[in-house]
């Protein structure tokens, strides 16, 4: 290459720098963060109905281990006495005012608390597991 | 539309857990009601004179069901399937014979009891409550509720 064409060249490259320097940002076409986020929601789309049905699996699993525990709870509450003080609680309220705190004291010793706590965790287990379709109805997602 | 019918189905699953939780309780209340009726209908004191209690429940508030075998001044002796069991009558004890409050000296021999109290050391069921339902009495009629085949399980 030439002196002449070494010297064509850069002169060319410095037109290019002053014209890009002159460039100004093109405006920000108006909604455009709006469509970028819904095509982003849209392209999150298909990893929902999947959490949906788990959220529903896990919900009626829940359910079931309610039932389950609901009913050994039911049992030990007759085993335990506790339905049959509580029975005799409300029918003859003296056993109560006697003595209350005594009265509380077995029932507080009588009740299976742990199937109880089985039973409550259950349904609260089935509140947290169907939170993701709450939240998809509030964010209409797509179902 | 498709929000709403989301949050119909959580809540219908949320609504599914609480019915279960509660229809499995009282299934299970149900069972062993039955159960120890069952038990109750089977024990007889004409059998073989029982011992004390064999496999005596852990001392704590416990249910016993059995027929009253003796009563005595300060309680009944009652025999329950794994034997029999001293229980103590104490002041507030709330008595109820065929659904009528009564006095300990209304009981029976033979009375089927559903007694609930504290289990002490020493085997004595101290009683907060006892119902009895005399020997033939219909079901419902004086109803130990909740007869059981053992006490504290």
């Amino acid at each position: 290459m030439s002196v002449r064409e070494r010297e064509g060249t850069a002169d060319s490259f410095a037109d290019v720098e002053r014209l890009l320097t002159r460039l100004e940002p093109p405006p920000v076409p108006p909604g455009l963060s709006a469509r970028v986020l819904a095509r982003t929601s849209r392209a999150q789309a298909p990893g929902w109905p999947g959490r949906l049905v788990l959220a529903l699996l896990g919900g009626l699993l829940a359910a079931v281990l309610a039932a389950v525990s609901g009913y050994a709870a039911g049992r030990e509450l007759v085993y335990s006495g506790a339905l049959e003080l509580l029975r005799l609680g409300l029918e003859e309220r003296e056993l109560f005012w006697a003595a209350p705190v005594d009265y509380l004291l077995a029932l507080g010793e009588a009740l299976p608390w742990g199937w109880l706590a089985a039973t409550g965790l259950s349904v609260a287990a089935a509140v947290v597991a169907t939170r993701p379709l709450g939240r998809a109805a509030g964010r209409g997602q797509p179902v | 539309m498709r929000r709403q019918a989301t949050r119909l189905v959580a809540a219908a699953v949320v609504a599914l857990a609480v019915l279960a939780a509660v229809a499995g309780t009282a299934l299970g209340a149900r069972g062993a009601t039955a159960d120890n009726a069952q038990a109750l209908r089977a024990l007889s004191l004409d059998a073989p004179a029982a011992s004390p209690v064999a496999t005596a429940p852990r001392p704590g508030f416990t249910a016993i069901v059995g027929r009253v075998a003796a009563v005595r001044e300060q309680g009944l002796l009652v025999r329950t399937p794994e034997g029999l069991v001293t229980v103590r009558v104490l002041p507030r004890t709330v008595i109820k014979r065929a659904g009528e409050r009564v006095e300990l000296a209304a009981l029976q021999r033979g009375d089927g009891v559903l007694v609930v109290g504290k289990l002490t050391e020493r085997g004595v069921l101290r009683a907060w409550g006892i119902r009895a339902r005399p020997p033939g009495a219909a079901r419902g009629q004086a109803a130990p509720s909740a007869p059981g085949p053992s006490g504290g399980e």
